[in-house]
């Protein structure tokens, strides 16, 4: 399906997955037991993911970028808007990246908690722009052990997934 | 369904990351110097305490456009107790130490704990 050869229909999908995608952003949200303030299961990391097997990179790329700017103005306001954009920039970027350079070797759970882990650092480097504070950067301790945690069952389902449907 | 040797390196290097963060801002605030709080909106600098010579609790106002924001600042934490917005990320959090800090996102306000290593500051500069 990489090739695209059905167009509409893999537009159409692909608007799902974005809508997918906000709507596991907005049960994150509720789903707010981490101790940790900031701290989230990255459940739309799930979606991202998958779309990098099923769709290639670049398409996933849009899916989660629009998926970011629909989901925080839908439901996290504008001042959340720059940090899910970045984050979702970030966090795509590096798993595209891995998953081309690395896929068999490192499995999806590797490749989910390194986005999970860029999806933090680019928020944290976000809010260090926000308030020019540099001290903020301590704040990704506590983040990155979340995103190794959050990463492994994220990968865990999408791994789970890539069993059942074969998107590979 | 097992994880690959590949996805323990980078469980293991992320972890070892995070405490290396930890222990570096753990260390680079030690020493016997008073604890300041500073309390920022935006990247303006709003008010700072300092925690070691505060005499008594204080309950903050914090003026903002975007609503209410009350916070505790006492010698043995700082905490927010009250705040306008809906996801009360915030409140969740209480810091003491050096290096520790709270974000409020949505009302862009930041109240971090640093030591200062000079001179002693008044109580409360505005």
């Amino acid at each position: 399906m990489k090739n695209l050869k059905y167009k509409t229909k893999d537009y159409v999908i692909m608007a799902l997955m974005v809508s997918l995608g906000i709507v596991l952003q907005i049960v994150d949200n509720m789903l707010n037991f981490i101790a940790i303030p900031g701290g989230r299961l990255g459940l739309s990391n799930i979606v991202t993911l998958m779309n990098i097997f099923v769709f290639g990179g670049l398409n996933a790329f849009f899916i989660s970028l629009l998926r970011a700017m629909l989901g925080s103005l839908l439901y996290g306001g504008v001042s959340s808007l720059l940090y899910s954009f970045f984050g979702a920039l970030f966090s795509v970027l590096a798993m595209w990246i891995v998953k081309s350079f690395f896929y068999p070797k490192v499995s999806e759970i590797g490749i989910s908690v390194i986005g999970a882990f860029f999806h933090n650092f680019a928020q944290v480097l976000v809010a260090i722009a926000t308030f020019e504070n540099a001290s903020l950067f301590s704040y990704l301790a506590p983040l990155t052990v979340v995103s190794v945690f959050a990463g492994t069952f994220t990968g865990f389902q999408v791994k789970l997934l890539n069993n059942k449907f074969k998107l590979m | 369904m097992k994880l690959t040797k590949t996805d323990w390196v980078i469980i293991f290097f992320f972890l070892i990351l995070s405490f290396l963060i930890f222990l570096f801002f753990k260390f680079s605030f030690v020493g016997n110097s008073d604890r300041i709080l500073m309390i920022q909106t935006d990247s303006k600098l709003y008010a700072t305490y300092n925690l070691d010579l505060l005499k008594e609790n204080i309950e903050l106002d914090i003026d903002n456009p975007e609503g209410d924001f009350k916070i505790l600042v006492s010698k043995d934490k700082v905490c927010v107790l009250k705040s306008g917005c809906e996801d009360n990320i915030c409140k969740r959090n209480i810091i003491k130490n050096s290096g520790e800090s709270i974000v409020c996102v949505p009302f862009k306000i930041l109240l971090t704990i640093v030591s200062n290593k000079k001179n002693h500051v008044d109580s409360v500069a505005y």
